[in-house]
């Protein structure tokens, strides 16, 4: 009885609890404050023309207030021990900070005079913009950016997240100051908000400066992003972004992967761990990289578009040959997926997965940083936290025909987008050369041929 | 972060980012700038030799030098936030110096430095005649050099 009215006070503590959300891990050991304010409204909400606002305000507010200009808020910034970082993911803006521990009351002062009083200033908006222009330029040097871009701009064609959320050329062009004071009046209010903090004080001194922030903004409700569905082909569909004379290739192959929630996907972890998500123990790496010799870097991942949220993401395979073995280890790969796809894993790669993933689960938490972290993915996307046990429990349950039965339900053998950053006279000719036994009807041709300025145009 | 660097070649758009500190190799300390397009390298090693020299000159303010004394610290707290870099901090001054506690040693040391002598150490270690200078530049079609 004493249990039950202990659990109705507490209940009716949260329901009229009226400040800020805020998830909070108390550690009197730590020698650092870290804050994150996650506003749930990301560059999925861009206008299409205009991809980047979402991301051109998180960096924008950080450099100054209405009454401290860019150099004074960063020097006072600074000169606490304190940093801060903006950055827009495809639902959220995320600002996230932290300070020696001594001057924790200075820097959320600091952070509250950002936050609600951001100067918006059109010489420091020129600015940034002039700098984010130099940095979309720049990505033509970076092969796996190109190569990942080009993927997006078919899987997410005509929508939102076609576009890099730190946007193109084009749309950063089109973005104006006052898109940006539109949008921070629309969707910075209270229903969109979330606090985190790490911290050595009490939970109720943070809380009482952050209220100096809630108490500013007004309400609102939350709202979702929308959820942008994937075109995903029935046959591989190969891009090249051409760049003559390079020394290796950057192949990227994605096809549909999952959601935060996706009850399977402890078991697409698993099965992945030993596929090719764990370097040096992997199948790709163990044969592609050790056996072949063909390639650097392997590797596929669940996370390609960054952490998994309610946004269906993109499972992927990359790899970085050498150029001559471009095409060599795309075949090679698509035939590993099949083996994979239709037979699973062997035993020992089972239970190598499940005693690493077991073993290193606990590592996740071994700090107050790791442990926000999953509190705030938790909120974010309603997924359990689950203690060790609980993990150890549901990952050593998983056998390989679930893995098959699981693999089958959410891939493909051949629903593939790929795409090559390399030079699209060579790889023309290797993929010639290594088809020539297949009839010309059934081999893998290339779809498009793209220049590196039309990924970031 | 708003060192000096990159004011003076990320603000005005010459580059994209630039940095400097002592590298993993113990005996280096490493500028790298990423330029922006149609930026030359020898005018970004101009600004950071005339930068250098103002280093040199006078001594950086008090300001500044609680600036830097402050980011250290947040560095070094920040990197030991969990038992694996912990681990890894204690085992990297062990191996390099023998006395695993030298990183907190050092930080302690920090703050009995002056701006003078950080004056002192740019004049002795940062001169042109123990310099390497890398120019990594795209090549142009036909394989010349820009």
């Amino acid at each position: 009885m004493k249990q039950l009215v202990l659990i109705l006070i507490l209940s009716v503590g949260e329901f009229i609890w009226a400040g800020p959300k805020l998830l909070y891990e108390e550690d009197p050991t730590l020698l650092t404050t870290t804050i994150e304010i996650v506003v749930q409204s990301g560059s999925s909400e861009d206008p299409t023309t205009k991809t980047g606002i979402a991301n051109t305000i998180a960096e924008l507010m950080l450099r100054g207030t209405q009454s401290k200009d860019r150099a004074t808020f960063q020097s006072t910034l600074e000169r606490m021990g304190g940093s801060l970082g903006g950055a827009a993911s495809h639902d959220t803006i995320e600002f996230s900070g932290q300070v020696i521990k001594e001057n924790t009351d200075a820097f959320l002062d600091l952070v509250t005079e950002f936050f609600t009083k951001p100067a918006f200033n059109e010489k420091e908006f020129k600015s940034l913009m002039q700098e984010n222009i130099a940095a979309t330029q720049h990505i033509k040097n970076v092969n796996t950016r190109l190569g990942g871009l080009a993927l997006r701009r078919e899987v997410f064609a005509g929508t939102p997240l076609e576009r890099p959320t730190q946007g193109t050329l084009k749309t950063l062009k089109a973005i104006q100051l006052k898109d940006l004071k539109e949008r921070y009046k629309t969707s910075f209010h209270k229903g969109n908000l979330l606090f985190a903090v790490a911290s050595p004080f009490k939970r109720s001194q943070i809380e009482k400066k952050l209220e100096a922030i809630w108490n500013v903004l007004p309400d609102g409700k939350a709202t979702p992003s929308p959820l942008i569905s994937l075109k995903i082909p029935t046959e591989p569909t190969l891009i090249v972004v051409n760049k003559p004379h390079t020394s290796s290739g950057s192949v990227l192959m994605g096809q549909g992967g999952i959601v935060a929630q996706e009850p399977d996907r402890y078991d697409l972890y698993l099965g992945n761990f030993s596929f090719g998500g764990e370097p040096l123990v992997s199948r790709l790496f163990n044969v592609v990289r050790g056996a072949l010799g063909w390639t650097y870097a392997i590797g596929s991942t669940y996370q390609a578009m960054g952490s998994l949220s309610k946004q269906k993401g993109l499972f992927m395979v990359y790899t970085t040959p050498s150029i001559e073995f471009t095409t060599k280890s795309l075949f090679k790969i698509l035939n590993m997926w099949d083996s994979y796809l239709e037979g699973g894993l062997k035993k020992d790669e089972i239970d190598l997965a499940q005693d690493s993933m077991v073993n290193s689960y606990p590592f996740g938490f071994d700090s107050a940083n790791k442990r926000l972290g999953w509190k705030v993915m938790s909120e974010l996307y309603d997924v359990p936290i689950l203690s060790p046990a609980e993990y150890e429990s549901k990952v050593r349950s998983i056998g390989n025909d679930e893995l098959v039965k699981r693999l089958k339900k959410h891939h493909t053998p051949r629903g593939w987008i790929i795409s090559i950053v390399a030079d699209a006279k060579v790889i023309q000719k290797q993929l010639d050369e290594e088809q020539k036994s297949i009839p010309a009807e059934k081999r893998l041709k290339i779809a498009k041929v793209l220049r590196p300025e039309q990924i970031i145009e | 972060m708003e060192g000096r660097l990159r004011k003076l070649l990320v603000d005005p758009g010459i580059a994209v980012s630039a940095n400097g500190a002592p590298s993993s190799r113990p005996d280096l300390f490493e500028f790298v700038v990423s330029l922006s397009e149609k930026h030359r390298a020898e005018r970004a090693l101009s600004l950071i030799d005339q930068e250098v020299a103002r280093l040199q000159k006078s001594p950086i303010s008090d300001k500044d030098f609680q600036r830097a004394l402050n980011q250290e610290k947040l560095d070094m707290y920040g990197s030991i936030g969990s038992n694996s870099s912990l681990a890894n901090m204690l085992g990297e001054y062990l191996v390099l110096s023998g006395d695993y506690l030298l990183g907190f040693k050092m930080l302690s040391a920090f703050e009995k430095l002056t701006p003078a002598d950080l004056q002192k150490a740019a004049k002795q270690h940062l001169n042109k005649k123990q310099r390497t200078v890398v120019v990594i530049r795209p090549a142009k079609r036909g394989g010349k050099k820009s």
